[in-house]
């Protein structure tokens, strides 16, 4: 199988949908004859190309980190320039992968029901969204993340075998959907640990003290 | 009561919600209440490329200076906000999402538990009622309404209320008024 990926992250250099799409494709070339060709879009002009690799591609999975609850508007514009294939894909596989740094999946879940809507417009065969939150520097620590890594990897190397998506699978790696009730304290001391040595660290790095960092230059 | 619209309809030639916004904005001056309407396409302005500037180097203020930070200002003054696009491949315009991402600065890093879902700690101490006012006139915009309101449900900050422009502008406007 060709496997057409599209990264749509804005950043321009190193991110955190590359280092999952890394481990991804790596499990899904363990097949024979499997292949992916990663087209890497971040600007004006690279949606309007992509969208010509999109329509040529036997399969495709569009992957990007969740802005504001949804796609960021970069990936906006590239199916925007997808509009004159809506109901004339016949057929094409596709599906998403969205990472983020909340660590539940709920965040994702009314934006998966808006792809799938999406890509059926299209007429595209929707094969699944692989959702995965705890993703915030990924770029920085790939040691501390080595569940997610992995947990990417399988993901491939089981699309690649059998070209479709194991819901279960998805389900299992993007757990939990919420924090359960029993885990609220464990939970927040651990947002007061990431805080703490992750963003405050970040902070002080820059020269920032805490009190800097709630400035309010637009008003009240 | 000051009111703020943003105006998403990317085309030019679509100007039936152009005049409606005007309309609409018209029609809350009427009833004494300052009313801004901002066209976007007007401006070129660039994607959030989630740099985290505005989280971590210059707290609050965005590395683009591309006019948003008018808008931010704007924003936060306003006591509502009408995000206003035409339903395009079933979501809100790539031209709003640029400007609904630009939002970022109004966060802050720091995490919070919240309904037991993480969220981001804001930074100011209060934002005016976001509202949306979605334009929908193409066959698949039924189903994409329901969706666009459940993505905006899910989010945070949420919105207070969202509003189609098949709906009456004086009947928008009342509802404005006491939101």
């Amino acid at each position: 199988m060709k496997l057409s990926i599209f990264n749509g992250s804005p950043k321009p250099g190193v991110n955190n949908t590359a280092v999952l799409l890394e481990r991804f494709i790596e499990g899904f070339e363990v097949t024979e004859g499997n292949k992916a060709q990663m087209i890497r879009m971040n600007h004006e002009q690279a949606y309007k190309e992509a969208a010509l690799s999109f329509e040529a591609a036997e399969a495709v999975l569009i992957a990007f980190p969740l802005y504001s609850y949804a796609m960021p508007a970069g990936i906006k514009t590239f199916f925007e320039q997808l509009e004159p294939l809506l109901g004339k894909c016949n057929g094409k596989k596709v599906g998403f992968l969205v990472q983020y740094g909340f660590i539940e999946a709920v965040h994702a879940r009314a934006l998966e029901k808006y792809l799938e809507y999406i890509a059926k417009a299209l007429d595209c065969d929707y094969m699944g969204t692989i959702i995965k939150g705890g993703c915030d520097g990924l770029t920085k620590s790939k040691r501390g993340a080595k569940k997610t890594l992995t947990g990417a990897y399988e993901i491939g190397k089981k699309f690649g075998e059998t070209k479709v998506l194991d819901k279960q699978q998805l389900d299992d790696y993007s757990a939990p959907e919420i924090q359960k009730q029993q885990n609220v304290l464990v939970m927040k001391v651990l947002i007061k640990i990431i805080n703490k040595v992750y963003w405050e660290k970040s902070l002080k790095k820059n020269g920032i003290s805490v009190e800097e960092s709630f400035a309010k230059p637009y008003g009240n | 009561m000051k009111v703020l619209i943003l105006n998403g309809n990317p085309k030019e030639e679509y100007g039936e919600l152009d005049s409606y916004l005007k309309d609409l904005s018209h029609s809350l001056e009427s009833k004494n209440h300052e009313t801004k309407l901002i066209m976007l396409r007007s401006f070129q302005f660039h994607d959030c490329i989630g740099c985290y500037t505005c989280w971590l180097k210059t707290p609050g203020i965005c590395c683009f200076k591309d006019g948003m930070e008018d808008i931010l200002k704007e924003y936060l003054a306003a006591d509502v906000v009408i995000l206003a696009s035409p339903i395009i491949m079933g979501y809100i315009s790539a031209l709003l999402k640029r400007v609904n991402d630009r939002l970022l600065p109004f966060g802050h890093p720091f995490l919070v538990l919240r309904e037991n879902r993480m969220a981001h700690v804001p930074r100011y101490s209060h934002y005016p009622k976001t509202t949306l006012l979605l334009d929908s006139n193409e066959k698949i915009d039924e189903e994409s309404f329901k969706l666009i309101e459940m993505v905006y449900k899910n989010s945070a900050r949420g919105v207070t209320k969202i509003w189609s422009s098949k709906q009456e502008v004086e009947e928008i406007s009342n509802e404005v008024v006491n939101i």
